[in-house]
């Protein structure tokens, strides 16, 4: 039960997501009648299973959800804004809902309480006023389950209650001295044709007590008259019930056929004649429920219409079905991530063999350096392939990100869209779930620091309401997620100013605009007068630079004073695989990240200037960067006196910023399989992860912006323990 | 001969109850995502009866019901309704289109598997 459970929740995100997607077609005017049917069905589902689980809370607001659903794909509502307004909250609301259940809380009873009513309130105007009667949404799950046992198609007993279920307290009790119960029943034709069998029946009837069968065949045509339509045999059955069996009991097996047949029960005392003497009783004419009869010609005369209606849709059917259709299969994330580490294994044995060749007398043309060839190919195929299982489009993320648009706005008392560009792009499935809080936390500052209060955008000319742009694109085999705002833009003068008070930038230093807007990221950071509800205190960029960072990425700022402000989060493709340059320092092999590299150097000395305390930087292209001693910024060694003889890299951080790496050697780029150092070690001021190499030893990845000195980003001399060393400064 | 059943409904959780309801009953239990499909996959299951939802995308329940009815040889095939719905109005669309029965969700399974029971040899 907990893997249908399981199930449950994950099909719930499915069916949300469907109906996240109809309500932004509906909101932009996109909305077709299958729009709507496809928002009914989501919600209805989730009602469903929400039913099988006994989620009380859930199943009545699906429900009543469902109904303003209803009323619009039956257009007695218009879609108009206060409509869609309303089933955004109710969207929200509902996901909250599956979000409880899922863990297992209980959202207090306040919560959703108005979006309930209101969701009411929509479907009782829209039905004349007249409040939807307290039904199966409305009870508790007990009666919803009872409620569930018993409605046979045909059954009209009085009512669906537990009063006419076996085993139940009958409605009424067995008359004293009943002793028998004869049963005539003679079918139409059409209780046949809804796939019933009298046999069947009998067999039911037949296992409460001890019964005899008649069947009169009197009515059957002889052979030259026979005739296909009327059903020609009559039963009389004549049951001595076990204990507890009522007519309600009999009644009830034969509560799909009612109005399909003619049926008679008669209960018959003790005194009346013997069972085995009665007599077979061939009424088949003499119905019931008088009433039944004639309504039946009309319900035959209808059908061969509806068949030929049938046979239109079948065959509508059959061309809608050769439709090709994706097909999919659901497997558990931890197989799929257990391929992945294998393929990763495979791709390292793959190297290692490959290595090892190099190191042996054999000929490049041989075959089986060809077959190594091969094998290195489709390795790589095979990892890429493996990869795409993983990789997932943004949208789900980018949807859960409309809602915190939504009610950020709300709480800033501010009005604002989100508009989504690229919801297509795939990313690692990993990426996104680690990507919600950071999202969540930039959406919010842009809401709250980013727009403007709607007089003043009022003021500046701009629309009164603020746009919030999201967008995804695969950039040089990146993943590039920007968030933009059209608000007021960073305030740089504050933005200094602040950082100046708070110790972080020094008044003398020259600081270019881009620089003054990543000072957003330094810990502790916020300019914002007030504290607000909603992002507190500046709080978080920091943390958001951290989480990015974690994740392989890189972040960066871009205001336009009075326009707006774009974060642009560029990440890897998948986290489990990487291009990087192996160098070799103080005896010890590493990986710098071939991303963050932007050009290989072999200096001479007149190129590299020393300065006071240590310092030394390299001049290249007119201008000076700062030379970063690998060896001694990972404490393998004590600083070089001569960096002639080093290997230069010319490393570029998230900020633009650059720096020089001397190293003792290159030795060649290659993909290399990341491997998490946190897990078993600790995180490592200026290493960003491991990997294995073919030869089989361990090589440490550089994390590059550590490596390079700016006043947003701390000091990379990890060693060194020196003040922060500006690049212009140089100049 | 083990009895066949074709169950018909878009929700894959939904699927799952009635699959594994009715295999720990002993029957054998073909799926099918919606109307459509169910229609697809009606010849190669060959089923003893038909349990179908009624809001599915594509081809809905009484879509399903009557295309099921407009073969021949499906004529007299038992096919029961299963769903949230409980409106007289929609069981009688049903009836009319050639339901069997109609049974509310949530099911209870051995109510369910006697009802199968009862309109199977």
């Amino acid at each position: 039960m907990s893997d249908l459970r399981d199930m449950f929740f994950e099909e719930c995100d499915d069916l949300l997501e469907v109906l996240s997607t109809g309500l932004d077609d509906l909101q932009n005017g996109n909305s077709d009648a299958e729009t709507i049917n496809a928002m009914f069905r989501s919600v209805h589902s989730i009602k469903g299973g929400a039913g099988a689980f006994g989620l009380d809370r859930l199943i009545k607001f699906a429900h009543a959800f469902e109904n303003v659903l209803d009323d619009l794909r039956s257009n007695k509502i218009d879609v108009d804004p206060n409509i869609t307004a309303l089933m955004f909250s109710g969207f929200d609301h509902l996901s909250d809902l599956v979000d409880a259940a899922r863990e297992d809380n209980d959202l207090p009873d306040s919560e959703g309480a108005s979006v309930l009513s209101d969701l009411k309130l929509v479907t009782q105007n829209a039905n004349g006023g007249v409040a939807e009667e307290e039904d199966a949404s409305e009870v508790s799950s007990d009666d919803f389950v009872a409620l569930t046992l018993d409605v046979g198609l045909d059954l009209d007993l009085g009512g669906d209650g537990p009063g006419d279920l076996p085993g139940l307290p009958s409605l009424e009790p067995v008359s004293e001295g009943a002793s028998h119960f004869i049963v005539k029943f003679a079918a139409d034709p059409v209780l046949y044709a809804r796939g019933h069998d009298p046999a069947l029946l009998f067999r039911a009837l037949g296992e409460m007590g001890e019964m005899t069968v008649e069947a009169d065949i009197s009515g059957v045509a002889t052979l030259e008259s026979l005739q296909e339509a009327p059903a020609a045999i009559s039963w009389t059955l004549t049951l001595r019930p076990d204990d507890g069996i009522d007519e309600s009991t009999i009644r009830e097996i034969f509560e799909f056929v009612e109005g399909q047949c003619t049926l008679e029960i008669m209960e018959v005392a003790a005194e009346a004649a013997p069972v085995v003497e009665a007599t077979p009783v061939v009424e088949a004419e003499a119905p019931v429920k008088p009433a039944a009869k004639p309504a039946k010609p009309s319900a035959k005369a209808e059908a061969p219409e509806k068949d030929s209606k049938q046979e239109a849709k079948g065959g509508d059917g059959g061309k809608k079905s050769s439709e090709p259709r994706n097909s999919t299969i659901r497997v558990d994330l931890n197989r799929v991530d257990r391929l992945i580490n294998l393929v990763g294994e495979l791709v390292i044995s793959e190297a290692m063999l490959r290595q090892s060749m190099n190191e042996l007398p054999v000929s490049a043309n041989s075959a089986v350096s060809e077959a190594i060839g091969q094998l290195k190919t489709l390795s790589g195929v095979l990892q890429e392939s493996v990869m795409a299982i993983r990789a997932q489009p943004v949208r789900g993320l980018f949807q859960r990100m409309s809602r915190i648009v939504r009610e950020s706005s709300r709480q800033a008392g501010k009005t604002s869209r989100l508009v989504m560009v690229g919801e297509a792009t795939e990313v690692d499935k990993t990426v996104t779930e680690r990507l919600v809080e950071p999202l969540t936390h930039m959406i919010r500052n842009s809401v709250d620091h980013g727009l403007e209060k709607a007089e003043d955008r009022i003021a500046a000319g701009k629309p009164e309401m603020g746009t919030i742009k999201l967008e995804a694109a695969h950039r040089s085999g990146r993943v590039v997620i920007s968030l933009s705002d059209d608000g007021a833009g960073v305030n740089r003068e504050k933005v200094r100013r602040k950082a100046e008070e708070k110790g972080l930038v020094r008044p003398e230093d020259d600081l270019t605009d881009s620089d003054i807007d990543n000072l957003l990221f330094r810990p502790g950071f916020s300019t914002a007068d007030e504290i607000s509800q909603l992002s507190g205190r500046g709080v978080g960029m920091d943390v958001v630079r951290s989480e990015i960072q974690a994740l392989g990425g890189r972040i960066n700022l871009q205001s336009e004073p009075g326009k707006g402000t774009t974060i642009t989060i560029s990440l890897p493709l998948t986290l489990a695989v990487m291009e990087g340059m192996l160098i070799e320092v103080a005896g010890e092999s590493l990986v710098v990240p071939t991303v963050a590299l932007r050009e290989t150097l072999q200096p001479g000395q007149a190129n590299i200037h020393d300065f006071c305390d240590g310092d030394r930087g390299l001049s290249v292209n007119d201008s000076m960067l700062p030379i970063v001693d690998l060896g001694e910024a990972l404490g393998f060694r004590s600083s070089l006196e001569d960096l002639s003889n080093q290997s230069l890299l010319l490393i570029e951080g998230e900020s633009g910023r650059r720096s020089a790496l001397a190293v003792d050697g290159i030795v060649e780029q290659r993909e290399v399989v990341i491997k998490g150092l946190e897990q078993n070690y600790h995180s490592i001021p200026g290493i960003a992860a491991a990997t294995i190499l073919g030869n089989g030893k361990i090589a440490l990845i550089v994390d590059t912006d550590q490596m390079i000195p700016s006043p947003g980003n701390g000091n990379p001399g990890l060693r060194k323990g020196s003040e922060l060393v500006e690049v212009n400064s140089y100049v | 001969m083990t009895t066949k059943i074709l169950a018909v409904d878009d929700s894959r959780t939904m699927r799952a109850m009635i699959q594994t309801a009715l295999t720990d009953a002993g029957f054998d239990v073909d799926l099918a995502e919606d109307g459509i499909d169910g229609l697809d996959k009606l010849g190669g299951s060959n089923p003893d009866l038909v349990i179908t939802d009624i809001n599915m995308p594509r081809l809905d329940g009484f879509g399903m019901i009557e295309g099921v009815r407009a073969r021949p040889e499906c004529a007299s095939l038992p096919i029961l309704v299963l769903t949230t719905e409980s409106g007289e109005e929609l069981k009688q669309r049903a009836r009319t289109a050639g339901a069997t029965g109609w049974i509310v969700k949530p099911f209870d399974a051995e109510k369910l598997v006697a009802i199968i029971n009862r309109l199977v040899v």
